[in-house]
């Protein structure tokens, strides 16, 4: 896995000549208040927003030179998110949310299957990690506590062995007890697995766990 | 793929009283839309089918749209009748198979009296369809004064078979010109046919004759000697039609003239193309606000829908994915609309085909799709799809922001 580079000049006014690394099998924290372009920079990660100039690297994949379609296939198959609001599908078990990325993504789906019998075992096992109830395999997520929905959410980023799990602001729906739970097993999951974890926030208690720590240019975390 | 559709099942599921409601209003509309061209395909077919099982109608010299409207319609009246002596020159022309006489003149209440034979019963057909009786039977060629109603001259009078009916001379109208001293005896009702057989009243040559002749004797012999308003003729083989309508043309001492009924009606029917066109421009009026009552329900349901388009998009669904995702929703939607709507309107038919064969004398019948319905019903589909291609697009577009800075619920 080449490294993850980061580059941008003048892209916005948001990010001059910006650069930014990150390594991968990394912790890293990324410190930013609301407007400070995190947001930018995470649609930018993510292959969503195209580049104005310069260059972003997601492994090998040049993401400023592929098509929205190649770059909505990466984001699939090599990356994990978890969205500050969760973006749990309502109509699905919760199940059928955490496995979604198999469903969508063949090499997720043999990824999983490489580990576990079956893509509801691989499923089981994330939620064990994560200390979800297995009763609620078979349930609805629109019945599940906003702990469990992040547990899910975090669930569906880590199933199918991605390269990269992406959270933004996890914890801010959470109080701070549950968030400091959440974040240890975020980072013993991510761990155990080898996966590169990128973590958005402007919660400067969170940092400390991290290997690495990222101010944006705009915000510049406190 | 197979997945996707499972998916789009369940977001349907969930949302299944919405969407439940958009199939019911598709349906509607497309109940409506397929009714207003059944009506217009089969007015057309119910005037060009008044009569059938005739090959051809014989009428004194003129023009052919006349003879149709007189001897068929009873509008207007001919110029000229035609004398009974030609029907023997007719019967020997080879393959003609059967004549039945018509006279035309006398009215029931401004209802028209037709004098003809029992085999006019047998013969003609309305519609395709045998003439039948809805009680009693046709009036015997041997007697006189019987008589037999059409389904809307009994209804409008209430008859009952044995009721007596005294008859007018003419039009009915003036002094004295009633046949009150001839009163009739109804002895059959027919069944309603959608055609002007419904609004005549029957009565035999012979009774006609005798009306007008005064004379208190039968006299059956003498049929040659009446005039006539046309002959309805039916042939051993309908191939022979040109034939047998040269040589009725040819007829040198009566100055006959034989028309095909299907091509005269046909004929006519064109002249009211004004009236064609307008059932034309109301479908399609019907066909425009069902797709866009199809097309606003739809967008309002892909509205609802921007935040689970988001997430999918997230987690790095396609734009192909999602576009399927959507446009299956919109097609599984569609189509069960026009299959409801179509079992609605084929329903309705069966329930109400008798009445409104009896109310308006239109005869609508239940069965497939015509290649018109099949057309109404691929644009319907196209658009819809094609409408919802919008939504998808602006849905895709929309979730590269929305999905990774979700709006806050």
């Amino acid at each position: 896995m080449k490294n993850l580079t980061f580059a941008w000049p003048t892209c916005k006014p948001l990010f001059n000549q910006f650069n930014l690394q990150i390594e991968r099998h990394q912790k890293t924290y990324i410190a930013g208040a609301s407007g400070s372009g995190k947001s930018t920079l995470l649609n930018l990660l993510a292959g969503v927003l195209d580049t104005a100039q310069g260059e972003i690297w997601f492994n090998d994949h040049a993401f400023h030179q592929l098509s929205r379609s190649q770059k909505d296939k990466i984001r699939g198959q090599e990356m994990g998110f978890i969205f500050q609001q969760f973006n749990l599908i309502p109509y699905l078990s919760t199940l059928d949310n955490i496995i979604l990325p198999l469903n969508l993504f063949h090499s997720r789906k043999k990824a999983a299957l490489e580990l576990f019998e079956s893509t509801q075992d691989a499923a089981v096992y994330l939620m064990e990690r994560l200390a979800l109830p297995i009763q609620l395999l078979r349930q609805p997520v629109y019945q599940l506590s906003v702990g469990q929905q992040q547990r899910v959410a975090a669930a569906r980023a880590f199933i199918g062995n991605p390269k990269i799990v992406i959270a933004d602001e996890p914890s801010s729906a959470l109080d701070w007890e549950n968030q400091a739970q959440f974040l240890k097993l975020f980072l013993e999951l991510g761990q155990s697995q080898n996966i590169t974890l990128l973590l958005v926030s402007h919660d400067e208690r969170l940092a400390p766990h991290f290997d690495q720590r990222i101010n944006l240019p705009n915000g510049l975390g406190h | 793929m197979r997945y996707w559709i499972w998916l789009a099942l369940q977001s349907a599921i969930s949302r299944k009283g919405a969407l439940l409601i958009i199939v019911f209003s598709t349906a509607i509309s497309v109940a409506l839309l397929l009714a207003v061209l059944k009506v217009r395909d089969d007015t057309k077919t119910s005037f060009t089918n008044a009569i059938s099982g005739v090959d051809l109608i014989v009428g004194s010299k003129g023009s052919p749209t006349e003879l149709i409207l007189y001897s068929v319609f009873h509008i207007g009246r001919p110029t000229s009748l035609i004398s009974g002596k030609s029907i023997s020159e007719i019967q020997k022309i080879n393959q003609v198979k059967w004549i039945v006489p018509i006279q035309l003149g006398d009215t029931y209440r401004s209802y028209p009296v037709v004098g003809t034979n029992s085999y006019f019963f047998d013969s003609i057909k309305a519609q395709n369809r045998s003439l039948s009786f809805t009680s009693g039977q046709a009036f015997s060629d041997q007697k006189d004064h019987e008589l037999v109603l059409g389904a809307n001259v009994a209804k409008q009078y209430k008859h009952r078979i044995g009721d007596r009916i005294i008859l007018s001379h003419g039009t009915g109208k003036g002094p004295a010109q009633d046949h009150a001293n001839s009163p009739f005896v109804v002895t059959g009702i027919l069944a309603a046919t959608g055609t002007p057989i419904d609004n005549s009243v029957f009565i035999s040559i012979q009774s006609f004759n005798n009306l007008h002749d005064g004379s208190k004797n039968l006299q059956f012999a003498q049929l040659d000697s009446a005039q006539y308003t046309a002959f309805l003729i039916g042939l051993q083989q309908r191939s022979a039609v040109f034939s047998v309508r040269r040589q009725i043309d040819a007829l040198k001492s009566f100055s006959l003239m034989a028309i095909m009924p299907g091509v005269a009606l046909d004929e006519l029917w064109q002249t009211m193309e004004i009236a064609e066109n307008a059932l034309i421009l109301v479908s399609l009026g019907v066909v425009l606000t069902s797709i866009f009552g199809i097309i606003a329900a739809l967008m309002v349901s892909l509205e609802a829908r921007g935040r689970e388009i988001a997430t999918l998009r997230a987690i790095g669904a396609r734009l192909s994915q999602i576009f399927f995702f959507i446009i299956w929703e919109t097609f599984m939607i569609s189509l069960s609309g026009i299959v409801f709507g179509w079992a609605l309107l084929q329903i309705t038919l069966l329930v109400f085909s008798e009445w409104f064969m009896k109310e308006w004398g239109i005869l609508i019948q239940s069965g497939l799709p015509s290649q018109n319905d099949v057309l109404a019903i691929l644009s319907i589909l196209a658009t819809a799809l094609l409408c919802s291609t919008l939504p998808a697009i602006k849905a895709y577009r929309l979730a590269l922001h929305e999905g990774l800075n979700p709006p806050s619920i």
